[in-house]
């Protein structure tokens, strides 16, 4: 048993192997982590991957938290991976110790990642022209999506439903 | 000083400033008052139809011709490489405004305006992209409304019929939500006003209210926005049944105050009956006559650092 496991034994917590090398991705919102899985396709990597579904957290009462060897995350998968889990906290390891920790920030634009829901957007006729949506937070703090073409407004939610990923509201 | 619209894309009416919505109504006064035939001296502008509109593409190619400029383009994508090959618009758009000094397009894809902005060297006016933005109908609503009103500040509008899909009157809405407007709205509830406009009322402290019939906005309003309620939207009962509750005539109008002006984006299929273009509160047509001033000024302002 390696230390880190010794140490969340020790707390009464989670027991997962460690790993060596790779990333944990902590305090994601419950639900968001099946979506990152499906948007990095981490499902079908041959690699070694640890999963958990709402999780016990102090700070949000429910967590997810995936913990995947040897992948680190470009600048641009980081913004990626803020948008499905803007709270979350990453932790990358080598030789079994954090080496580097930030917490994720939601981006203000996302250029690529997501197909626009309203069908009649020109982003789906024209291949050249890479859907980019402009982000920010409503005053009921719901998560919205500007197409930058159309200037449809979507709720993440319904960005992420239309992109064939789930939203935390079907949970 | 250079003006703030030179050389800039006019794409969407949410870009606009009060600054600039001012300055566009002032060149259009200056222009409708004393015409200038030097504007766009050796100019050429393209004005490319993917999607048909008679209007709005005439209005257009009258403001460029007096403003001394040229146009090239089309009226449809019909018999354009584009509609008859398959060439994609990147590729359209990229070769004809290496032609040109400013493209005009309007196109029934959402975004297509933007797209074109994207990649063009030359300024694009965007002229309706799909159910998106149309802001020269804006400007020419905006410049209708100071005209009648001598204007635009605490205007009393209603805007009646489909206001869900129609662009006219959201862009309207957002561009009078700059100068406290109060917005009467009146429409049946599966054409109602989209959730997102009705936030941006809300976020600019704009007074709104849902109003069941045209007769108790008639007495209240300095602008009464008539739009089309399109049949193809509706069963033939239900639009029977919708058509009679949104229909103007004239002996509605005895209860308008006396500066009440009557605009519509037309075309006017049925909801406003002939009997009410004689009517003096009727202004539709003088409206879309505006079009071409409002367009001079864009085209004017985009074209030129001073005027």
């Amino acid at each position: 048993m390696t230390a880190e496991n010794q140490k969340e034994l020790s707390k009464g917590k989670l027991m997962v192997e460690a790993i060596a090398n790779g990333t944990v991705i902590d305090h994601i919102a419950p639900g968001q982590a099946i979506n990152i899985l499906r948007m990095f396709k981490f499902l079908s990597r041959n690699t070694e991957l640890t999963v958990g579904f709402n999780l016990r957290s102090g700070a949000l009462g429910k967590k997810d938290l995936i913990k995947i060897a040897d992948v680190t995350f470009s600048p641009s998968q980081t913004e990626q991976l803020a948008i499905l889990a803007p709270n979350a906290t990453v932790n990358e390891i080598k030789d079994y110790k954090v080496v580097d920790k930030y917490n994720l920030r939601l981006p203000h634009e996302t250029v690529g990642d997501f197909a626009c829901p309203n069908s009649n957007c020109v982003t789906h006729i024209e291949k050249g022209a890479t859907p980019r949506f402009i982000i920010r937070t409503d005053k009921d703090g719901t998560v919205m999506m500007r197409c930058h073409y159309c200037e449809r407004e979507f709720s993440r939610d319904t960005v992420l439903r239309y992109n064939g990923l789930e939203s935390a509201a079907d949970k | 000083m250079t003006n703030p619209l030179f050389q800039k894309d006019i794409i969407s009416i949410s870009e606009f400033t009060k600054e600039h919505i001012e300055l566009v109504l002032k060149t259009a006064r200056e222009l409708k008052a004393h015409p200038r035939n030097d504007l766009l001296k050796d100019k050429l502008i393209g004005v490319t139809f993917f999607e048909g509109s008679t209007r709005t593409r005439l209005s257009f190619e009258t403001a460029i011709h007096r403003l001394g400029g040229q146009v090239i383009g089309f009226p449809d994508a019909a018999n354009t490489s584009l509609g008859k090959k398959g060439e994609t618009l990147m590729d359209s758009i990229r070769i004809i405004t290496s032609y040109v000094d400013a493209l005009v397009i309007r196109h029934n894809r959402e975004g297509a305006a933007r797209l074109a902005a994207d990649i063009a060297p030359v300024p694009i006016i965007n002229a309706g992209d799909g159910a998106n933005q149309h802001p020269s109908q804006t400007m020419l609503d905006l410049f209708s409304i100071y005209e009648t009103q001598g204007r635009l500040d605490h205007i009393k509008i209603a805007f009646v019929g489909d206001l869900k899909y129609g662009r006219t009157v959201h862009s309207l809405a957002e561009a009078l939500s700059l100068y406290n407007a109060e917005i009467f709205l009146v429409a049946p509830e599966s054409l109602a006003m989209p959730k997102y406009i009705l936030d941006i009322l809300d976020e600019r402290g704009i007074k709104y209210s849902f109003c069941k019939t045209l007769e108790e906005v008639i007495p209240q309003v300095d602008i009464l926005y008539m739009t089309r309620v399109q049949k193809e939207r509706f069963d033939e009962t239900e639009y029977q049944n919708l058509r009679s509750k949104f229909i103007l005539t004239s002996d509605m109008l005895d209860t308008a105050s006396e500066n009440m002006k009557i605009l519509h984006p037309l075309p006017r299929i049925d909801e406003i009956t002939t009997d009410v273009d004689s009517n003096p509160h009727a202004y539709y047509f003088k409206q879309a006559a505006n079009g071409v001033f409002a367009r001079e000024a864009l085209l004017a302002l985009v074209m030129n650092k001073e005027i």
